[in-house]
C-alpha cells in the first residue's frame, strides 16, 4: 500500500533521513523503531507531506505523492498523528473529532465513525463537551489518535504514541491500537519503546542515524542480538 | 455642584472613549486574526485601514454613500484584494524570519501611503453627513451620534466575525490552525487556504473599520502609521492573537486615550497607548486577558 | 608578485601536483582576485573620500555627506542588529535625541565641540532605558517594542514644547564651511563608527554578542552576561547615532520631530544598510548604505513625487527576491563555487 524508495529528507541543509526504503502492506501494522534522533519523526513527516523531500519517492496505493500537500494525502487515505499533544486546546473534544472527519472521503460516515472511536476510547465519549486543553496527557493522545481514525484512513502514521505516558495509560492506548489493526486500517508506528512496538507489529524496521540498519519480522528483530543490546538493555 | 460636574466630565470622556474603542477593537481584531493564525507581523494594517477610509470618503464624495453603508460595501472588494495581496507577496514570506516580514509590510505600507499621497495629495479630508453634528442628550450627558453609530456597527462587525469563526466550517478551520498548526495539517485542513482566507478577512475588517473611523479621524496619507500603532497596542493589550482580547484591548485603549486627553492633555493621547503597550509587553507578555487564542 | 608567491606556497594542492598556471583556477584565483579587488576598492574608496572634499560642486559634497552619514548609521546599527542579532527599528530615537541635544546646545550658545559631545552622550544615555525595557523581549516582540520606544521619544519631543519647540522644530544658522565641511565631518564620523565596529568585533564584547546572536540560552548558560553585553552594544550604537544626529542637524540646519524621529526616513535606512550589505564583514553595512543612498537619491531626481512609492516597491521587491540580502546572496554563491572547487580536487 505504502512504498517508500530511497527517501531523503531534512531541514534546510541538514539531511536527517538519508535514503530509507520501506513498505507497508494493506491493513498491516509495521513498527519503525530506533533511538531519539534516528530520523523516525522526520520520515513520517515527509510521508505525511510536512517536510519537503530532498530525494527519493513515496507512492501510496500505486500513486506518487510527490509535492502533494498534506490535506490531499489525507483525502487519499493517508492519515497522520503528530507526536506530542496535537489537539486543538480551545475546542471541545467533539469539535476536535468533527474537524478530523471533515475530509470529503470521511464526511458521509461521520456519525458512524464518531460513534466508533467513542466506543474505542470511552473516556472521550464521557468528556465530549470538555475543552481538549483540559484533558490529561494520555487523554489528549487518545483524542489525537481518535481524530486520525475518524478521517477514515487506510493507513495511519503514528508518531510516538507512547512518549511521556505512564505505563498504565500506555498499555491502554496499545490495547486500543491492537483493536484498530484487524479493522483493516494499516498502521505505521514510529516508536522509541522498541519492545512495545514490536509486540504489536508483525514486521519492523530499525532506524539509526537516518538509515535502515535492520528489518524483518517482529520475533526475529526482538531476538536479534544487536536489538537486544542496543534497545532492550539485555 | 463641582463634584457633579467632575463626574459628568469623567463619564462623558469614558463613554466617548469606549465608543471610539469599539472601532479600535475592529481594527485590532483583523490584526489579531492575521497574527494568531499565520504568526505574521503585519505592519501595514494601518495603511489597509487607510485604504478603507479613502474608499469610504470616495464613495461619499462621488456618490453620496453614507460611510456606514460603505463599511459594508467595501468588505468584498477588500477581502479579495487581501487574498490577492496574500498570494502575491505574503505567501512567499509567511514562514520566514520576522525581519523579512517587518521589512516587507513596512515596504507595502510605504507603497500604499505614497500612492495615496500621489492620488489624493496630502490634504486633510473629512466626511460631513447630515448627522455629523447631532448629539444625543440623556439627562445631563451628551453623546455624539456619529460616534454611537460607528460603535454600534463596529460591534456588529466584531460579533459577526466571532459568529463566523465559531459557527462555520471555514471559521472552525481558521481557529484550528491558530490553535495548533501541525494538528490542523494532520486533520486535513488546507492551511494555505486558511491563511489566504485569514489575510483576506483581516484586510476586509481593516477596510470596514476605516469607513467607521471617518467620523472620528481626519483622513490623510500619513494616518496609516498611527493606526498600525494603535492596532498593535490593541493586539498586545489583549494578548497577541486573541480576538476576544483584541476587542477588550480596543475598548481599553479607547477609554485610556479619552480619559488621558481630558485629564492630562490631548497632545499626550497617542503616547498613553504606546506606554501601555511597552509596559504590557514587558510586565505581562501574555496580555491582560490571557492566552486563549482566537 | 609577493602575493602570488605566498599564495603558491600556501596552497597544498598547487604545491603537490599541477604546474602553477593550471592551478590559477578555483579558490586560489578567487582569493587573489578578492585581494586585488580589496586593494582596488580601498584605493577607490580613498579617492572617493578625498574627491568631494576638493571638488567645487556642493551637490557632490552634499551627496557624499549624506552617504557618510548613513554609512556611519548603518555601522552603528550593525553593532546591535548585526553582531548581537537584535533587529532594532528604534534607532531613530537615538539619532533624534542626538540631533535635539546638539541643536539645543548650539542655540543656547554652547560651542560646536560641546554640542557634539552632548549629542553623543544623549544617544548613549537614552539607549540604556530603551535597552533595559526592550531587551527583555525576543523576536517579533523586540522589534515592536523598539518601534514603540522610538515613537514614545518622538511624542515627547513633539509635546515638550517648552524645551523642543514642538512641531515647529528648531532652525539653526547654516554650518560654516557648507556642504564640504559636512562631508569632512561625515567622513570623520564614519571613520569613528568603523573603528568602533572593528574594535568591538575583536574585543570580548564582540565575541559575547555573536554568541548571543547564535544561541542566547546557550550563551547565557556559558556565562555570557546577556543584558549587560547588549546594553553596552546598544549604548555604543546609540552614542554613534547621537553623533550622526548632530551631524544631520548641522548639515540641514533645521530639525523637527517628524524628520529626525522618523521610522521611514531614519530607522529603516539605518537597518537597511546592514541588512542589504550583510552584518559579517566590516565593509558590509557601509556598502549597503551606499546602495540605499544612491538609489534613494536617484529616485528622488528621476521620479520626483513618486520616489516614496518607488522606494516602497523596491523594499518589497528586495525582500521578496533577495531575502538573505545581497551579502547573503554573495556568500551563498561563494559557498557554491567553493563546493565545486572542493569536489574537483583529487
Amino acid at each position: 500500500m505504502l512504498e517508500v524508495e530511497l527517501l531523503r529528507a531534512g531541514y534546510g541543509p541538514v539531511e536527517v533521513v538519508c535514503g530509507v526504503s520501506l513498505r507497508v502492506g494493506t491493513g498491516e501494522t509495521v513498527a519503525l523503531v530506533g533511538s531519539n534522533g534516528a530520523g523516525k519523526s522526520t520520515l513520517l513527516r515527509a510521508v505525511a507531506g510536512l517536510v519537503p523531500l530532498i530525494g527519493g519517492t513515496i507512492s501510496f496505493e500505486g500513486q506518487r505523492l510527490d509535492g502533494l500537500p498534506p490535506h490531499r494525502r489525507l483525502e487519499m487515505g493517508l492519515g497522520y498523528v503528530p507526536e506530542g499533544h496535537p489537539v486543538f486546546p480551545f475546542m471541545t473534544v467533539q469539535e476536535n473529532l468533527e474537524l478530523g472527519a471533515m475530509a470529503p472521503r470521511a464526511r458521509a460516515h461521520r456519525r458512524r465513525n464518531l460513534d466508533r472511536v467513542m466506543e474505542l476510547f470511552p473516556v472521550l465519549g464521557r468528556r465530549r463537551r470538555a475543552l481538549a486543553g483540559t484533558l490529561s496527557g494520555g487523554e489528549q493522545r487518545m483524542l489525537a489518535i481518535a481524530r486520525g481514525l475518524v478521517g477514515e484512513p487506510r493507513l495511519l502514521l503514528l508518531d510516538e504514541p507512547s512518549f511521556g505516558l505512564a505505563p498504565l495509560v500506555l498499555a491502554r492506548i496499545y490495547r486500543c491500537l491492537a483493536e484498530v489493526g484487524p479493522s483493516g486500517v494499516g498502521l505505521l508506528l514510529a516508536e522509541q519503546h522498541v519492545a512495545r512496538a514490536l509486540s504489536l507489529a508483525r514486521r519492523g524496521y530499525v532506524l539509526s542515524q537516518g538509515r535502515v540498519v535492520l528489518e524483518g519480522g517482529s520475533e526475529e528483530l526482538l531476538g536479534h542480538p544487536q536489538v537486544r543490546r542496543a534497545y532492550l538493555g539485555l | 455642584m463641582g463634584k457633579l460636574q467632575a463626574t459628568l466630565v469623567f463619564t462623558e470622556a469614558l463613554i466617548n472613549g469606549v465608543l471610539v474603542g469599539g472601532v479600535y477593537a475592529l481594527v485590532g481584531t483583523g490584526m489579531a486574526l492575521v497574527f494568531g493564525v499565520m504568526r505574521f507581523i503585519n505592519l501595514c494594517h494601518g495603511e489597509l485601514v487607510m485604504v478603507g477610509m479613502y474608499l469610504g470618503w470616495g464613495l461619499f464624495t462621488v456618490a453620496g454613500v453614507d460611510p456606514c453603508l460603505s463599511a459594508l460595501i467595501c468588505l468584498p472588494p477588500l477581502f479579495w484584494a487581501g487574498r490577492g495581496l496574500y498570494r502575491l507577496v505574503v505567501r512567499p514570506l509567511e514562514r520566514s524570519r520576522e525581519q523579512s516580514q517587518v521589512l516587507l509590510t513596512l515596504g507595502l505600507g510605504l507603497v500604499l501611503s505614497n500612492a495615496a499621497l500621489l492620488i489624493f495629495s496630502g490634504d486633510y479630508l473629512a466626511v460631513y453627513t447630515a448627522y455629523s453634528d447631532l448629539v444625543l442628550k440623556a439627562g445631563p450627558l451628551r453623546v455624539s451620534v456619529p460616534y454611537l453609530l460607528a460603535f454600534a456597527l463596529a460591534c456588529v462587525f466584531t460579533l459577526g466575525v466571532w459568529a463566523w469563526l465559531f459557527l462555520t466550517a471555514a471559521g472552525r478551520s481558521i481557529r484550528a490552525t491558530a490553535q495548533h498548526r501541525e494538528a490542523a495539517l494532520a486533520a486535513g485542513i488546507d492551511t494555505g487556504r486558511v491563511s489566504s482566507l485569514t489575510f483576506g478577512l483581516g484586510t476586509a475588517l481593516a477596510g470596514a473599520a476605516g469607513c467607521l473611523l471617518l467620523p472620528v479621524y481626519y483622513l490623510h496619507p500619513g494616518i496609516g502609521g498611527l493606526l498600525t500603532g494603535k492596532a498593535f497596542v490593541v493586539v498586545v493589550l489583549g494578548g497577541m492573537g486573541s480576538c476576544v482580547g483584541a476587542a477588550l484591548g480596543g475598548l481599553l485603549l479607547g477609554a485610556a486615550e479619552s480619559l488621558g486627553a481630558v485629564y492630562l492633555s490631548a497632545a499626550w493621547k497617542d503616547a498613553i497607548g504606546l506606554l501601555a503597550f511597552l509596559l504590557v509587553l514587558v510586565l505581562r507578555p501574555s496580555g491582560l486577558v490571557g492566552r486563549s487564542r482566537v | 608578485m609577493g602575493e602570488r608567491e605566498r599564495g603558491v606556497g600556501a596552497h597544498p594542492a598547487a604545491r603537490r601536483g599541477p604546474p602553477p598556471w593550471t592551478a590559477m583556477t578555483g579558490r586560489r584565483a578567487g582569493a587573489l582576485a578578492s585581494k586585488a579587488l580589496g586593494a582596488a576598492g580601498l584605493a577607490l574608496g580613498a579617492a572617493l573620500a578625498v574627491l568631494p572634499l576638493v571638488s567645487p560642486s556642493p551637490y557632490l559634497s552634499h551627496l557624499f555627506a549624506t552617504f557618510w552619514l548613513w554609512a556611519a548609521m548603518s555601522q552603528a546599527w550593525n553593532l546591535v542588529g548585526g553582531y548581537a542579532g537584535q533587529f532594532s527599528l528604534g534607532h531613530a530615537a537615538f539619532f533624534g535625541a542626538g540631533a535635539y541635544a546638539a541643536a539645543l546646545a548650539w542655540t543656547n550658545g554652547l560651542g560646536a565641540a560641546a554640542g557634539t559631545a552632548l549629542a553623543g552622550l544623549a544617544g548613549a544615555v537614552l539607549a540604556l532605558p530603551v535597552g533595559w525595557l526592550c531587551f527583555r523581549l525576543r523576536g517579533a516582540y523586540f522589534v515592536l517594542s523598539t518601534l514603540a520606544a522610538a515613537e514614545v521619544v518622538r511624542l515627547c519631543a513633539l509635546n515638550l514644547r517648552g524645551i523642543t519647540g514642538g512641531a515647529v522644530g528648531i532652525l539653526l544658522p547654516p554650518l560654516s564651511g557648507g556642504q564640504r565641511a559636512a562631508c569632512a565631518l561625515g567622513l570623520a564620523l564614519f571613520g569613528l563608527a568603523t573603528l568602533t565596529s572593528a574594535l568591538v568585533r575583536g574585543a570580548r564584547l564582540g565575541y559575547r554578542l555573536r554568541a548571543l546572536r547564535e544561541d542566547e540560552d546557550a550563551a547565557e548558560a556559558a556565562g555570557v552576561p546577556a543584558l549587560k553585553s547588549k546594553l553596552w552594544a546598544l549604548s555604543l550604537s546609540g552614542g554613534l547615532c547621537g553623533l550622526a544626529g548632530a551631524l544631520f542637524c548641522a548639515q540641514t540646519s533645521y530639525i523637527d520631530p517628524g524628520s529626525v524621529f522618523s521610522l521611514a526616513d531614519v530607522s529603516i535606512p539605518a537597518a537597511l544598510g546592514a541588512l542589504l550589505g550583510g552584518w559579517g564583514a566590516l565593509w558590509g553595512p557601509p556598502a549597503g548604505a551606499g546602495g540605499v543612498v544612491l538609489v534613494a537619491e536617484a529616485m528622488r531626481v528621476l521620479l520626483g513625487r513618486a520616489h516614496g512609492l518607488a522606494y516602497g516597491l523596491l523594499l518589497v521587491l528586495t525582500v521578496l527576491l533577495v531575502p538573505q540580502g545581497f551579502c547573503g546572496l554573495l556568500a551563498a554563491r561563494r559557498r557554491a563555487a567553493g563546493g565545486e572547487a572542493g569536489a574537483g580536487r583529487p
